[in-house]
C-alpha cells in the first residue's frame, strides 16, 4: 500500500445485471487497479447487480463475477449487496460470498459520503 | 461528498428504476446530503398532474415528491424533454424547469451523479 497524498477513497455503485452487461467487469478492472495502487475501494451492488454477490453464480469463459468478487475481497475492498434487492431475488445471507455484507440505503448513502470519487454503472 | 444529483431518466412506471431512484433520493436527503432530483427523458412524465398509479398497484409519485421536498431535496425537470413530449406547463405539477445548459452546470458542479 503506497498511501500518501494521492490516496483516494473510490466508491462504486453498480445497478446493471452482471451476465448481460459489461459494467460489472469494467467496474472490477477499475476497482482492482485502484486497490493495487493503494487506494481504498467500496462497492455497492444495487438492483440487478446483487446477483454477483451470490457465491453459487458460475459463468463460463473469461468473465467470472464470482472470481472477481473474491479477488476484490482479498484486495481488502468493502463490498455491500443491497439487502432488499437480494430479498426480492431470493438471495439470502448464507448465499453470499464470505466478506460481502448485506447493506441498506443507509450504507449506500454512507458510501456516497465516504467516497472522494464515485463511479456509477447504471442503465 | 457534498452535492449529489440523482438523475432519473426512465419512465415512472414499467420498471422499478424510477421508484428505486426516488426512494434512494429520499434516503439521501433524509441523511442531510445535499440532493437534487433531476428528471430527464421519459422520467419527465412523472411530473404530469392527475395521475392514478393505484390502478396498476403503484404508489403516488406526488406523495413521494412531497416527501423528497420535505427532506430538503430539490426537484428539477428538463424543459426540452417536456417540450419534446408535448407536455405543457399547465399539465405538470409545480417543479422547477431548467434548460440543457443549466443541467450541464448542475451535473458539473455535483460531486457525484447516480443514474436510475
Amino acid at each position: 500500500m503506497s498511501g500518501g497524498s494521492n490516496h483516494m477513497k473510490l466508491g462504486i455503485i453498480i445497478q446493471t445485471e452482471p451476465c448481460t452487461y459489461q459494467d460489472f467487469g469494467t467496474a472490477f478492472e477499475i476497482a482492482r487497479s485502484a486497490l493495487r495502487k493503494g487506494h481504498e475501494v467500496q462497492v455497492f451492488l444495487y438492483d440487478e447487480a446483487v446477483i454477483a454477490a451470490n457465491r453459487a453464480m458460475k459463468m463460463t469463459g473469461k468473465r467470472q463475477p464470482n472470481r472477481m468478487i473474491m479477488e476484490l475481497i482479498e484486495g481488502k475492498a468493502t463490498i455491500f449487496a443491497c439487502g432488499a434487492c437480494c430479498m426480492f431475488r431470493g438471495i439470502t445471507k448464507d448465499m453470499l460470498h464470505g466478506g460481502v455484507e448485506m447493506g441498506g440505503l443507509t450504507d449506500l448513502a454512507e458510501t456516497v459520503v465516504w467516497a472522494d470519487r464515485l463511479l456509477n454503472f447504471a442503465h | 461528498m457534498q452535492k449529489l444529483v440523482i438523475l432519473l431518466r426512465s419512465s415512472p412506471y414499467g420498471t422499478t428504476n424510477f421508484g428505486e431512484g426516488l426512494r434512494a433520493a429520499i434516503a439521501f436527503a433524509g441523511m442531510d446530503i445535499d440532493t437534487t432530483i433531476l428528471l430527464m427523458d421519459d422520467a419527465v412524465y412523472s411530473t404530469m398532474r392527475n395521475q392514478n398509479p393505484a390502478v396498476i398497484g403503484m404508489s403516488s409519485l406526488e406523495e413521494a415528491f412531497r416527501s423528497a421536498s420535505e427532506f430538503g431535496a430539490r426537484i428539477i425537470v428538463h424543459s426540452e424533454a417536456l417540450m419534446k413530449r408535448g407536455i405543457a406547463e399547465s399539465e405538470i405539477v409545480g417543479v422547477k424547469k431548467v434548460k440543457t445548459q443549466n443541467i450541464a452546470e448542475l451535473v458539473h458542479d455535483a460531486d457525484a451523479t447516480i443514474t436510475f
